[in-house]
């Protein structure tokens, strides 16, 4: 610890912070170039240009403005929806495996698609809207039954695993009796970007923008709920409406995130971890950087995805637990000895 | 003013009814200590009077308002408590913590503001943490961790504070350090100091008034020499102790030397 009177004026933190912070946009800008210009066609950095400067026609001007760019996106929005949630609920739970899955949104999401995609699949164009519906009403089911007087997080958390249990099996059910149909189902239940479109940006935006504005407004009151519920409730936050409010929150940016890319793990859990490594616990940073690093990772493993064994496309889930995976193990030995 | 006032209050604790019939006024600056053997709800009562219980029946009041019709902001804004052992996250710095003893002061839009700094800034240098501000909580001594949450509560500028066993764990010289700090508090800002405390030297030495909780009920009520008493220890903890008093200043001194059989 360095001494001086100036020495407690200053968080030394703060350049660290703001370094992580560039590199991720820097980190978040490359990966769509890299994304726009790559693939079955590869473009120039002049088509870029060209495209955004007004010429609207052409092949490249097709591939870039319809297929590429909605694609992006939609990834984009949802790793930050998805990271968001996820740092959201890690911190209310107390819970450092608590993702998105915990409050039901997954296997809600996962019921009404499969559902869907196998019974009625005729009705394929309103699975985003069934897995939106689904995830929240089987969030609202673990609400449900973990209330007594309150729904602490232990609570939360136990029901949260006995939905995802219960719902997963009607999952397993349909697939076992429709084994005809699992196919269309499984690029689905491991989330992927392939063939989205503006539309998908447009269900998903609202969400994104809503959501992220909510929780980066509202930081302080999670840094606060870090403390326990009695210190919190001691400083004079109403602990049990707060959390139901980020819970709420929570599920709704992992419903439309489920909507739109399917059940896609990692994010949700790993991201925030990442950016607790790096920038540690403080909501204020913690937020905004996981939907920074959440949409840059997305983006980079979809386009590896898409890219890497072209022209078949692997899971983008794939790619990012397989090079995200020993990156986190990497940070967390890293964190550990130095600690201990 | 500032009166809180338990009226009549039953406290359940986990379904069962711990607490029976309590009235308990606190109304001038000092420090008021909390004993009894464990079990004896004697942290139940502190949890209660500071808005975390909800009792059964009857009403806590601060002057005069039941707390649980006041906004919890309202009566986070005159009255501090810190439970037994708080939770702090791996890598929150000292000034980070006390920070947060503003939001009560704070709503969504309003961030804080150099009012704010200064106040934080007060209360660092109140509690000596000055050279500390921007270590992680994690890595303090246990005396210097309580020390930090003493400054988090003194941010929420409260009239009262009401603190369980700030001095469990920590080694002498830091419980007496931590108890002169909260005399020099109450004296200074003119604090109603209530702590929840097992050591009986410390209660009469630094307090001048002591409750003793028995069987969830208030046993002995009343300054150090009327409550430290060989009988009442006796009924109380069910231990034989002699009691010095008048000496060098220190008070009433308490020698336990066995239990009642």
């Amino acid at each position: 610890m360095e001494k001086g009177v100036t020495s407690y004026k200053k968080d030394p933190r703060l350049i660290g912070r703001m370094l992580i912070g560039l590199a991720g946009i820097v980190l978040l800008v490359a990966g769509s170039v890299w994304s726009i210009l790559t693939g079955s066609v590869d473009m120039a950095v002049s088509d870029i240009m060209e495209c955004f400067s007004g010429k609207k026609e052409g092949a490249h001007y097709t591939i870039i403005w319809d297929i590429r760019l909605p694609r992006i996106i939609t990834g984009a929005l949802a790793g930050i929806n998805l990271a968001i949630a996820g740092s959201i609920l890690q911190c209310i739970m107390r819970n450092p495996l608590a993702d998105p899955g915990i409050i039901g949104v997954t296997a809600g999401a996962g019921l009404a698609a499969v559902t869907v995609m196998i019974l009625f699949p005729e009705h394929s164009s309103i699975v985003p809207l069934m897995a939106f519906v689904g995830a929240i009403g089987a969030s609202l089911l673990v609400y449900g039954i973990s209330w007594k007087g309150g729904a602490n997080p232990l609570r939360l958390i136990l029901a949260g695993v006995a939905v995802a249990a219960f719902f997963g099996s009607f999952i397993t059910l349909l697939m076992v009796f429709h084994s005809d149909k699992v196919q269309g189902t499984i690029n689905w239940l491991v989330g992927g970007f392939q063939g989205r479109s503006w539309g998908h940006v447009k269900m998903i935006l609202p969400y994104t923008i809503i959501g992220t504005a909510v929780a980066l407004g509202s930081f302080k009151y999670l840094n606060i709920l870090m403390l326990g519920d009695d210190v919190a409730k001691g400083l004079g936050l109403r602990v049990e409406s707060v959390r139901l409010c980020y819970i709420a929150l929570s599920a709704f940016l992992a419903a439309s995130a489920a909507s739109v890319a399917g059940l896609l793990g990692f994010v949700g859990l790993i991201i925030p971890h990442v950016v607790r490594l790096l920038v540690g616990s403080d909501h204020k940073f913690l937020l905004p950087f996981s939907a920074l690093l959440g949409a840059a990772i997305i983006i980079f493993a979809d386009t590896g995805a898409r890219t890497i064994f072209n022209p078949v496309e692997i899971p983008v889930g794939v790619i990012m637990a397989c090079l995200g995976a020993p990156f986190f193990l990497y940070l967390l030995r890293g964190n550990l000895s130095r600690r201990h | 003013m500032n009166i809180l006032t338990a009226k009549t209050i039953d406290i359940a604790y986990n379904g069962k009814t711990v607490v029976h019939n309590l009235n308990i006024i606190f109304h001038k600056p000092e420090i008021v200590s909390i004993i009894g053997p464990n079990g004896s709800g004697k942290s139940t009562i502190l949890k209660a009077v500071g808005r975390l219980l909800r009792p059964e029946r009857g009403v806590v009041l601060l002057d005069g308002k039941n707390i649980h019709s006041l906004p919890a902001k309202e009566v986070a804004r005159r009255m501090a408590i810190l439970p037994q052992g708080p939770q702090v996250p791996d890598d929150i710095t000292v000034r980070d913590l006390v920070s947060y003893g503003r939001s009560p002061h704070q709503n969504f839009w309003n961030r804080g503001d150099s009012n704010d700094k200064d106040i934080i800034d007060q209360a660092i240098r109140d509690t000596h943490l000055e050279e500390l501000s921007f270590r992680s909580v994690h890595t303090l001594s246990g005396g210097e961790r309580q020390r930090a949450w003493i400054a988090m509560a003194l941010t929420q500028k409260p009239k009262i504070m009401l603190l369980d066993e700030p001095t469990t764990f920590l080694d002498i010289h830091h419980q007496i350090e931590i108890m002169e700090l909260l005399g020099r508090l109450c004296k200074v800002l003119g604090l109603i100091v209530i702590i929840v405390i097992h050591d009986l030297n410390h209660a009469a030495r630094y307090s001048s008034r002591i409750i003793a909780v028995k069987d969830g009920k208030v046993f002995k009520d009343g300054s150090p020499s009327d409550v430290i008493t060989e009988e009442i220890l006796s009924i109380v903890f069910n231990i034989k102790a002699k009691i010095i008093s008048g000496h060098n200043d220190c008070g009433i001194i308490c020698i336990p030397h066995g239990v009642c059989r």
